[in-house]
């Protein structure tokens, strides 16, 4: 394998095509990136098959943009989508509802691509690149931004679209009020309505509202019942009861005896007792 | 109740070594263990009893020793452990026959001295030459009158507490008496030391004697309590006896070989003459009295007869037995019964004797009662205004009287024969170190939230970190001052002013302190050829503080009119002026100028440095104050034309600006409560941020700096190649809503109901204040007076609602889950403890300081990513509220020190650290939470710390420290508090209390070097380097461009790292100005494995392994490359280190 490496032939292992990559021109070190063509037994219309090249171990600090442009530039055929994961799954994410309120993740770190081409034939063109030297990512045409130039720029971009985010508001709240209501009626709608079997469901808008499904109310009855019970029962009364109760107590005194007995011991066994 | 409680509390301490083990655990191998969150021991099961044998009839025995735990001892596990205690300290039974014969052979060993045919005069000691011994005392002036000839000794006696049966380990020794006969001593021998100098040849002869036998190990001189007048020998047995035991031998003389009358406190025995080499003689009355002196020839003369007395009132009682040998392992532990002038165990036995006199103390009480009895009686008797006779104040008109006694000591303890005063030696302070430690001793017994006996007994309760300041004296200038001044011709000693010392430094801080005391210098042995031993002319003054004077300003005096007014100008010096005061009276005054709150805890120091020099001519250099060496970490540099940079005198240790962030807090927080149309009231507004509790180590400042970077509209920005401005965070603020029906009971419409409340606020402060906002979807921030406020609008609702969620059943169910508990520890917890924390900062003046340090401590360790803010707060806050077995710190150093020992000590394992904020919870609570926490351990964090608001403990430590980082930090706090308590005790010259706050990079294997100009925290550091940019701080002039706002490129840089490698590597930085981030890889990602989907991140294929299957390994010089990439214009250098 050392030397397929060093001669720059294609390099596969497991399946997967090597691939190095580095950062740009003056990067020492290099990570490889491993190719196979994307195959499952469930397949999702993001990620056709064939088409869909499946890539391992992408470096943090590589985006979309620049995995196209790396298999653009490798000759396998024109890309036509991008989807980067953290981890391997054969669906696609759920597209974000809002562009303020986030509700996946964002994806940071190493992480997986799903490579789309426009082409079958460009995937294989893929897996069959030879190792050679490691690729470069972040070229002078096309840099990508880390550390303190990133950060600014992050920095500059930080600001907040308030008239939009109060119009997505609006809109969001019009909608909720309308499922709602909607919900409320189709609940109104039932209310007295006995279903197949003759069952009636109680809901909150009838006239006997009954007591609310929840645990707190659940407590408080079993509560009440056990008080009840415990008020009928007489402790103390017959003579057999107290006489049971002293020999508990001293039946208590020796148990705790016993206990300090045995803790005592343990405390000796780890020197607890030196004062020095 | 009570009883249960204790056996909880400590049912969990029984096991601790294991811990201590595990502590050195490398950090290699602690990571691998890092996962596991707990690591807790099983706690022993428990044991049951069988029916037959928990039910069966109980013998009449058994009866009364169950009666009699309850009514005699606190508790049963008490009395075990009381008794499990006195069996350590004992001698065991073989030991004991193996002693016994020792002493015996010993005894005719000694017995079978030969006598000396001459006599020599005392000053020719040429025959000394020969024996190759020094003389353990110093003889000056060498010509005295008076002939020496050795004589057999007339017995040998087993005296003292081995008598009683009250010796105890670790300074197990046998006192033997030689008396010696009356041949040797001649009539006028009370004369000018002359005994004093027979008794040293007779037990330097003895000792040259015993040089021959072989069932001896070594022969040592040393001064019995320290005192140089009167010295012993020390004899260590040969084999496994002389490991644990020793013999002392001193001499008696018999009471009637001078008459007791001649050593009358008042009377002189040491002629000024002879001492001072005058030629013309004095009258005897004439010349000024030698008490000291007088002293130790009496208890000589009476050491057999007190023993007797002792032996008859307390020597046939085991329970009066145990009860003394517990006394003395109380007093051992506190350091009090060793040293000249100490409360000795003679001492001890003797005032439990007199209590058995007074028929306070009965043979029939347990030893805990008697424990009890005396610590009470120490703590309430008036001992130093009345003091003790012991034989009443009677008959012989001849014998010293109370008020004599008074005069010429400070402690007045007469033994029975009238005479000797056995406390002679002891100066009243530590005496009343002895009462105050009664005092807290016997409330901590009266407490059952702690165990009492641990902190009785167990614990120690070291000089050092009992006081709050530590002042170190050389008394060489002091002494020579002394003599100069009295012409004194009782003894020459260090020990002689220390008295006078103590006086004037008590009066100089008169309520600024509530106890001083001198440190009790242990005495030291040496081999009798290296003669006697070196002075010690080194004074350790301890000081309690007064929390409320401590750091007062001003020290008024008597009118300018009265007479007591030239006593005050006398004492203070130039520093007394007259001063008008607001009612019109004029009096004397010092005054001491402070403008900080650092300056002012700088006045005790100012006061002691000036008295001493006006009073003992004891120069500055003489004098090393201890208690706010640390400030310095506190502080922030500044620099004036370019010098080096030198801390700020007018910052102090930032309290000032703690006090300004919250002022300007308060009034936003009016603003915010007075905006017109904000659709729903605020009910409460709490700020949650460390500054707002006054332990932000670093208080935020205002934003005044030089504008650099680019202007964007109405807002700065910054650029890749400008210096980063320092960081203005935002500090949060949480405002509770009133609650609306409203409301939805929804999250995410909740989540957009509160953005829309944002945007209003944002807009209401802006057109009714004229505020700048920066508005975000969970706050605002909020720019006022240079400072940013992270303003959080939040609905106690929104709590329930993310717990609420339905059961299968169509049950309605509250559980909390991640983002509920989250949300309460922000909206709720963190303002709590903020407020509580703030109180008490208002309570205890230093607790702000010490957190800030102990915050500082631990960040210079690189761990404070690693331990939550919160967590040292409370145990901190702990420090203050539970500081058995001292009082609450009131000095920086002192608490700091605490914290330390705290941290390194505490059984995580085994307790929980309860913290009773405001005494809130009660016993049972507290009880609850002790047994919830041993019968489940494994729910509670690795660091348990319940408050009242949260008795699960786990708010803030749940996720955090693991078991790894734990460890780390205990392994430093130990080598910290070495170092730390060492320089307390010996005030070395030279030695920087600094570097307990420089980490060792070399375990880490790779450092990442920043470019310290981007680090916008850098004049934090320690270490401030020379060329390191320090920002110019001051008032804000409001232009309302939003300079940049939260804006740290190193915490950015750190959390790329953290989010890329995080199962590879740990990242460790200090967050207060560190300019490198250390990087140590996780040893299971250092291990080659096989191809796997999963498992591929930063990994290549292994090409060097000759295996069938593909290895991968983890990418090591990609990674590094990464560090250079991810921080490009960060990083300075990535380096290996070679381990």
């Amino acid at each position: 394998m050392q030397r397929k490496m060093s001669s720059g032939e294609n390099v596969s292992v497991h399946g997967f095509t090597v691939l190095p990559v580095k950062f740009d021109e003056k990067s020492d070190g290099f990570h490889q990136l491993f190719l196979k063509e994307h195959s499952v037994r469930e397949t999702h219309k993001s990620k056709p098959t064939k088409r869909t090249l499946f890539v391992l171990n992408v470096p943090p600090y590589c985006n979309e943009e620049c995995l196209k442009r790396l298999f653009t530039v490798e000759d396998c055929g024109k890309v036509e989508d991008v989807i980067l994961q953290k981890k391997p799954s054969s669906t696609a994410k759920p597209k974000e509802e809002s562009t303020f309120f986030r509700t996946g993740e964002l994806i940071k770190g190493f992480k997986v691509a799903y490579v789309v081409f426009r082409k079958e034939n460009a995937v294989q063109k893929a897996i069959k690149l030879p190792y050679g030297k490691p690729r470069i990512l972040s070229t002078p045409d096309a840099p990508i931004l880390t550390g303190m130039k990133k950060w600014c720029q992050e920095y500059k971009d930080r600001t907040m679209d308030i008239p939009g985010l109060q119009k997505e508001i609006d809109l969001y709240m019009e909608e909720f009020d309308r499922k709602q209501k909607e919900e409320e009626e189709r609940l109104q709608s039932q209310e007295g309505v006995p279903d197949e079997d003759g069952w009636v469901t109680v809901t909150k808008f009838g006239k006997n509202k009954g007591i609310p499904r929840t645990e707190v109310q659940e407590k408080r009855i079993t509560d009440k019942e056990r008080k009840k019970r415990k008020d009928k029962e007489l402790l103390n009364f017959y003579s057999f009861q107290m006489r049971e109760s002293k020999r508990e107590h001293l039946a208590t005194l020796r148990q705790k005896f016993e206990e300090d007995k045995q803790r005592i011991a343990m405390m000796k066994a780890s020197r607890k007792f030196k004062p020095y | 109740m009570k009883r249960t409680h204790r056996l909880e509390k400590n049912g969990v301490i029984q096991d601790s070594s294991d811990v201590d083990e595990t502590v050195d655990v490398a950090m290699d191998d602690a990571v691998t263990n890092g996962d596991h969150i707990h690591q807790v021991q099983p706690i022993a099961k428990k044991v049951k009893l069988n029916k037959g044998e928990l039910y069966k009839p109980p013998t009449n025995e058994e009866i009364t020793q169950l009666k009699e735990t309850e009514s005699l001892f606190q508790s049963g596990l008490f009395r075990m452990q009381i008794n499990e205690l006195l069996g350590e300290v004992r001698l065991k039974k073989t030991k004991k026959s193996q002693l016994d014969s020792f002493l015996h052979t010993l005894k005719e060993s000694i017995m079978a001295v030969k006598n000396m045919k001459t006599s020599f005069e005392l000053k020719n000691q040429d025959w000394l030459k020969k024996l190759k011994i020094k003389v353990p005392i110093k003889q000056e002036p060498l010509d005295v009158k008076g002939k020496f000839q050795f004589q057999k000794p007339k017995s040998v006696k087993v005296i003292g507490s081995y008598l009683l049966g009250t010796c105890t380990k670790p300074d197990y020794h046998v006192d033997l008496a030689l008396e010696i006969p009356k041949e040797c001593i001649q009539a006028k021998d009370h004369l000018n030391h002359r005994y004093l100098r027979k008794r040293a040849l007779y037990l330097t002869c003895i000792a040259a004697h015993l040089r021959k036998d072989k069932s001896i190990e070594k022969l040592e001189f040393s001064y019995h309590h320290g005192n140089p007048m009167k010295p012993i020998v020390i004899v260590t047995p040969t084999g496994s006896v002389g490991k644990t035991c020793t013999v002392h031998l001193h001499t008696t003389i018999e009471e009637d070989c001078f008459k007791l009358n001649r050593f009358h406190i008042n009377k002189n025995n040491v002629r000024s003459g002879w001492l001072f080499g005058e030629t013309e003689e004095k009258e005897e009355n004439d010349e000024s009295p030698t008490p000291q002196y007088n002293t130790a020839i009496l208890a000589d003369m009476l050491l057999e007869k007190n023993l007797q007395f002792l032996h008859s009132t307390i020597g046939g009682s085991q329970n009066i037995q145990d009860g003394v040998t517990l006394l003395k392992i109380w007093l051992g532990q506190r350091e009090l019964n060793k040293g000249q002038g100490s409360f000795s165990g003679f001492i001890l036995s003797m005032y439990v004797a007199h209590l058995v006199s007074l028929h306070k103390v009965s043979p029939l009480m347990s030893s805990y009662q008697i424990v009890r009895t005396t610590l009470l009686n120490l703590s309430t008797f008036d001992w130093l205004k009345d003091g003790i006779m012991m034989h009443g104040t009677s008959e012989d008109p001849l014998k010293p009287t109370r008020e004599e006694f008074k005069a010429v000591s400070g402690v007045v303890f007469v033994d029975p024969s009238g005479y000797l005063n056995i406390c002679a030696d002891m100066t009243p302070d530590t005496l009343k170190r002895v009462q105050h430690e009664a005092k807290l001793s016997l409330q901590h017994m009266e407490e059952t939230t702690i165990d009492a006996f641990e902190i009785l007994f167990m614990q120690r309760v070291p000089f050092t970190r009992t006081f709050d300041t530590l002042i170190h004296i050389k008394t060489s200038c002091a002494i020579e001052h002394a003599v100069k001044q009295h012409r004194n011709s009782d003894v020459r000693s260090a020990s002689a002013v220390v008295p006078s010392i103590l006086q004037v430094v008590t009066r100089a801080l008169g309520n600024r302190a509530s106890l001083v005391c001198h440190k009790l210098q242990p005495c030291e042995k040496w081999d009798i050829k290296d003669g006697d031993h070196p002075d010690e002319n080194q004074l350790c003054l301890g000081v309690l503080l007064n929390e409320e004077h401590s750091n007062s300003l001003l020290e008024k005096g008597p009118p300018a009119d009265s007479p007591e007014a030239k006593g005050f100008r006398n004492f203070w010096g130039e520093k007394s002026e007259l001063r008008r005061f607001k009612d019109g009276s004029i009096c004397e005054a010092v005054v001491w100028n402070a403008e900080t709150i650092a300056a002012k805890r700088h006045v005790t120091s100012k006061i002691i440095k000036h008295v001493l020099t006006r009073h003992f001519n004891i120069t500055e250099s003489c004098i090393k104050y201890m208690g706010n060496h640390l400030d310095s970490l506190l502080c922030i540099p500044h620099r004036s034309n370019k010098n080096k940079p030198r801390p700020d005198p007018s910052y102090g240790t930032g309290e000032e600006h703690s006090f300004m962030v919250m002022k300007t807090y308060e009034t936003l927080s009016k603003i915010i409560r007075n905006l017109d149309d904000l659709p729903l009231t605020v009910n409460t507004i709490q700020g949650s941020d460390a500054v707002f509790r006054h332990t932000q180590v670093f208080p935020q400042e205002a934003a005044s700096y030089k504008p650099s970077g680019i202007f964007e509209g109405k807002r700065r920005l910054p650029s890749a190649g400008r210096n980063v401005p320092p960081v203005l965070a935002p500090l949060k603020v949480i405002c509770i809503m009133e609650g609306s029906g409203k409301m939805p009971e929804d999250k995410d419409a909740m989540q957009r109901i509160k953005a829309a409340f944002h945007i209003k606020l944002a807009e209401l402060l802006h057109k009714q204040h004229n505020l700048e906002t920066v508005v975000h979807t969970d706050h605002v921030d909020i720019f006022k007076d240079g400072f940013l406020f992270a303003v959080y609008l939040s609905f106690l609702r929104e709590i329930a609602v993310l717990k609420l969620e339905t059961a299968p059943n169509g049950m309605v169910k509250m559980k909390d889950n991640s983002a509920s508990v989250a949300l309460e520890k922000d909206i709720v917890h963190t303002p709590k403890l903020t407020s509580t924390l703030n109180g008490l900062g208002t309570e205890h003046q230093t607790y702000c300081a010490v957190a800030r340090l102990a915050k500082r401590w631990i960040s210079a360790q690189y761990l404070g990513d690693y331990i939550q803010d919160e967590v040292v707060d409370m145990i901190v806050a702990y420090l203050y509220i539970s500081p058995a077995p001292h009082t609450a710190p009131v000095s920086v150093l002192g608490g700091f020190s605490r914290f330390l020992y705290l941290v390194s000590t505490y059984d995580w394992n085994l307790n929980p650290l309860i913290i009773n904020f405001n005494n809130v919870l009660t016993k049972e609570e507290i009880t609850s939470i002790q047994v919830q926490f041993s019968k489940d351990r494994t729910s509670f964090p690795l660091m348990c710390l319940p408050t009242s608001f949260d008795q699960s403990g786990g708010v803030w430590s749940r996720r955090s420290p693991n078991p790894m980082m734990l460890n780390r930090l205990v392994v430093l706090a130990k080598e910290s508090l070495l170092v730390l308590e060492n320089h307390l005790t010996h005030c070395t010259k030279g030695v920087d209390l600094k570097q307990i706050f420089r980490a060792p990079l070399d375990h880490y294997d790779v450092i990442i070097k920043l470019i310290p100009k981007y680090v916008p925290t850098a004049f934090q550091s320690v270490d401030v380097p020379d060329e390191t940019i320090i920002p110019k701080f001051g008032e804000y002039s409001n232009d309302h461009v939003l300079p940049v706002i939260d804006f740290n490129p190193v915490q950015l840089f750190l959390k790329e790292l953290r989010e890329s490698f995080d199962d590879i590597a740990l990242f460790f930085y200090d967050k207060y100005g560190g300019d490198v981030i250390a990087v140590l890889w996780k040893p299971p990602s250092l291990q080659p494995s096989k191809f796997q989907v999963s498992h591929i991140d930063a990994r290549r294929v292994d090409v060097e392994s000759n295996k069938q299957d593909v290895q991968m390994v983890t990418n090591i010089e990609a990674i590094i490359q990464d560090f250079y990439t991810i921080g490009q214009g960060l990083v300075k250098s990535v380096t290996k280190t070679q381990k």
